[in-house]
């Protein structure tokens, strides 16, 4: 909608109250209200007309049948604000949908567009989708593979974080099964397509984020099962005042009451209110709907990589063999400077806060996915992985088995260092913890949430060291992205409501599948920020408890308002139909209702009731008592 | 027989999706509408000699819903 739709009826609002305050003639307050109703309500009386075609009643009838007659009856405020109240309100909730639904349009962004294949003899580009089973496809640096299929020729190192969250870059050599989606990161090879098309993993993965969406329970909120029956009967009721009273003026006072002034703003008022506190603490949730989701979770499935840890890694520990530590860290420097590998950031990092510097090198070469060779005075450095080490022929003693069984154990990454053929150094690399993650689980445990699982791509020796750390209850390691959709339903299958945190693309279908899905807003992906229901603004984790809390406070806040608002109507309709009541107290009691129904809804911009924990209360004891 | 998915914009309530889907359904032609709240998308199988594009569109916006895209 076009804010020039929500402008202009404001400003002749505005213009019609302050003609009437400077003691202006009538019909400069009259005509610009009038207008002001005109002018908002237009699409609301299309709709109600489009919808009546239809055989439906809907909340848009009862605006349009209420304005036209307090139009008629004269009451121009009550039409124009009703009007305009009602367009305000799915102005507002259209903004905090529209990005949600962005997800779908994301992931096609990032599918394959063409690939080079071989054909009559020559390389041609043509569209992803026209590959046939069997051709063979060429992908260089920078290129997706376009294809399922198995490298025939060629070696090239892949990066698959996309589809499999996995951090570290593989290496494929002829033989080796790549996927489509993942993303040359070095090197060329050759693939013979083996799923093309509509059956790719990486089209797979889109229908499941699309079809996981589609099967996201929906939320029937009381508000809405109520307005289907609220409308016809106040429409019902109102025609028979007429038909029983031939009182024109009562009937229509009755309908302009019966008007859900205050129901139309009693959820939204309170879910602005509460998601914008919401958003001032880091917390973006993305709109109302989820919200009654939230509040009653009681299983959270984390993403590891980039969600409970920094996805950064760092050298975390250094075996030296008949070297010192600085001329390790100096020769793997030496090597790695020239690298854009992303452990070589973790290894240059940590060798300069150790005072190492790198050798004068006279020339590198690069290995694709087992490491790199620099010689640097006549010395020649390789650093890499035990692959690189055996292929040139260096020898592995049980000293050096053991400093690496040590490392393996804690679930760590190495790098070998060796030194004209000789092992020098061994390097430890992790991905550090998020320090928000330490109190994480047992802040998750005082919100209600009973079962914590982490579903991760990673291996099982790097999870489970996690997990450990944390205290999460069940660990599930190497899933592929539709994995982690059935674990994520298995826990829903035991009856529970289930969030799901996590960061990348290839935790896009699960946590669609989830009940409420929280994405990591900094060093997250686009397409994981725009699926979830919750971004956590500077990945702050330590939100997630806090946004539990909120949520229930925001629905208690909307049952207040509700209960409000409905007793508010029925006793105007008892008043008036019993004629206790006329239109302008009628009016003044309707109004008063929407500005308590506001107020409350605002309650929650301000910070919320501490509970006292019994402790506190000791504490607060005069000294005499407690002594 | 005609497949389409339309990427909706302005679907504002679950109720306002549920009477868009029974209003297409009941449409001559239209042999299956399914509008999903949460990704806002409907998805249509319909029968192009009998009802338009157009004349799905014109419902769609009579709703107060914005087609955005076609898939």
């Amino acid at each position: 909608m076009n804010l020039i739709h929500l402008v202009i009826p404001a400003a002749l609002i505005a213009g019609a109250w302050a003609a009437r305050a400077l003691g202006g003639p009538e019909a400069a307050y009259t005509l610009p209200m009038t207008a002001a109703a005109f002018w908002a309500g237009a699409p609301i009386v299309k709709e109600a007309w489009m919808r009546l075609r239809h055989r439906q009643f809907s909340i848009p009838l009862l605006i349009t049948v209420a304005s036209a007659g307090a139009l008629w009856i004269g009451e121009v405020w009550e039409a124009a604000a009703v009007t305009f109240l009602y367009r305000f309100g799915s102005y507002l909730e259209s903004l905090t949908l529209r990005r949600t639904r962005e997800a779908l349009k994301e992931l096609l962004d990032l599918r394959p567009v063409t690939a080079w294949v071989q054909r009559d003899g020559d390389w041609r580009e043509i569209p992803a989708g026209d590959v046939q089973v069997g051709e063979i496809v060429r992908v260089r640096p920078g290129d997706q593979v376009p294809v399922d299929g198995r490298v025939v020729a060629g070696q090239a190192v892949l990066d698959t974080a996309a589809l499999t969250g996995e951090p570290l870059p593989k290496e494929a050599a002829p033989g080796d099964r790549v996927l489509s989606g993942s993303v040359c990161r070095g090197g060329a090879v050759e693939i013979q397509a083996e799923r093309v098309a509509a059956d790719t993993t990486f089209n797979r993965l889109i229908r499941l984020v699309a079809q996981a969406q589609r099967e996201k329970p929906r939320v029937q909120q009381f508000l809405d099962r109520f307005a289907q029956w609220y409308t016809p009967a106040v429409l019902t009721a109102a025609g028979a005042i007429l038909l029983w009273s031939s009182d024109v003026k009562l009937a229509l006072t009755f309908l302009v009451i019966g008007c859900p002034g205050a129901l139309v703003v009693a959820a939204p008022v309170a879910v602005v209110a509460g998601l914008g506190r919401a958003a001032r603490q880091g917390i973006l949730i993305k709109g109302g709907e989820r919200l009654e989701l939230i509040g009653r979770l009681d299983a959270v499935a984390f993403d590891k990589t980039g969600t409970l840890t920094q996805g950064r890694p760092e050298v975390s520990g250094l075996a030296t063999f008949d070297e010192d530590e600085l001329t390790v860290l100096a020769c793997a420097m030496t090597a790695e400077e020239r690298s854009e590998h992303h452990l070589a950031a973790a290894v240059n990092a940590h060798g300069k806060a150790r005072g190492a510097r790198p050798l004068p090198a006279e020339a590198w070469r690069f290995y694709p996915g087992m490491g790199v060779e620099a010689v640097a005075g006549g010395r020649r450095i390789l650093v890499g992985n035990r692959r690189l080490m055996e292929e040139n022929g260096i020898a592995f003693e049980p000293r050096h088995q053991e400093a690496l069984a040590a490392r393996a154990a804690a679930g760590e990454a190495v790098a070998w260092v060796a030194v004209d053929r000789r092992l020098v150094g061994l390097i430890a690399i992790h991905d550090p913890l998020r320090e928000a993650a330490r109190d994480l689980i047992p802040a998750l445990r005082r919100a209600g949430v009973r079962k914590t699982v982490m579903v991760t791509g990673d291996h099982e020796a790097a999870a489970r060291r996690v997990a450990d750390r944390l205290g999460i209850d069940e660990v599930r390691a190497g899933l592929l992205p539709e994995e982690k959709v059935a674990a994520i339903r298995e826990l829903q299958a035991e009856g529970r409501v289930v969030a799901m945190i996590g960061d990348g693309v290839n935790d896009a279908p699960a946590l669609a599948a989830a009940d409420v899905s929280i994405a990591m807003g900094e060093s997250g992906t686009g397409v994981a920020m725009e699926s979830a229901d919750i971004v956590l603004v500077e990945d702050r984790l330590e939100k997630v408890p806090e946004a539990i809390v909120l949520s229930r406070r925001i629905l208690r806040v909307i049952q207040q308002n509700v209960t409000v608002a409905v007793a508010t109507v029925l006793l105007l309709l008892a008043g008036v139909v019993t004629r206790h009541v006329g239109l302008g107290l009628g009016m003044l009691v309707h109004e008063a209702s929407i500005l308590v129904v506001i107020a409350n809804g605002m309650r929650l911009l301000g910070p919320g009731r501490e509970r006292r924990r019994p402790a506190q209360m000791v504490l607060d004891l005069p000294p005499s008592r407690v002594l | 027989m005609k497949k389409e998915t339309l990427l909706l914009e302005n679907l504002n309530c679950p109720v306002c999706a549920a009477d868009l889907q029974r209003a297409l359904s009941q449409m001559k032609g239209v042999r299956r509408a399914e509008v999903a709240f949460a990704s806002g998308t409907v998805e249509l199988e319909y029968d192009e000699t009998a009802v338009t594009a157009a004349d799905l569109q014109r419902t769609v916006e009579g709703f107060g819903a914005i087609v955005t895209a076609r898939m």
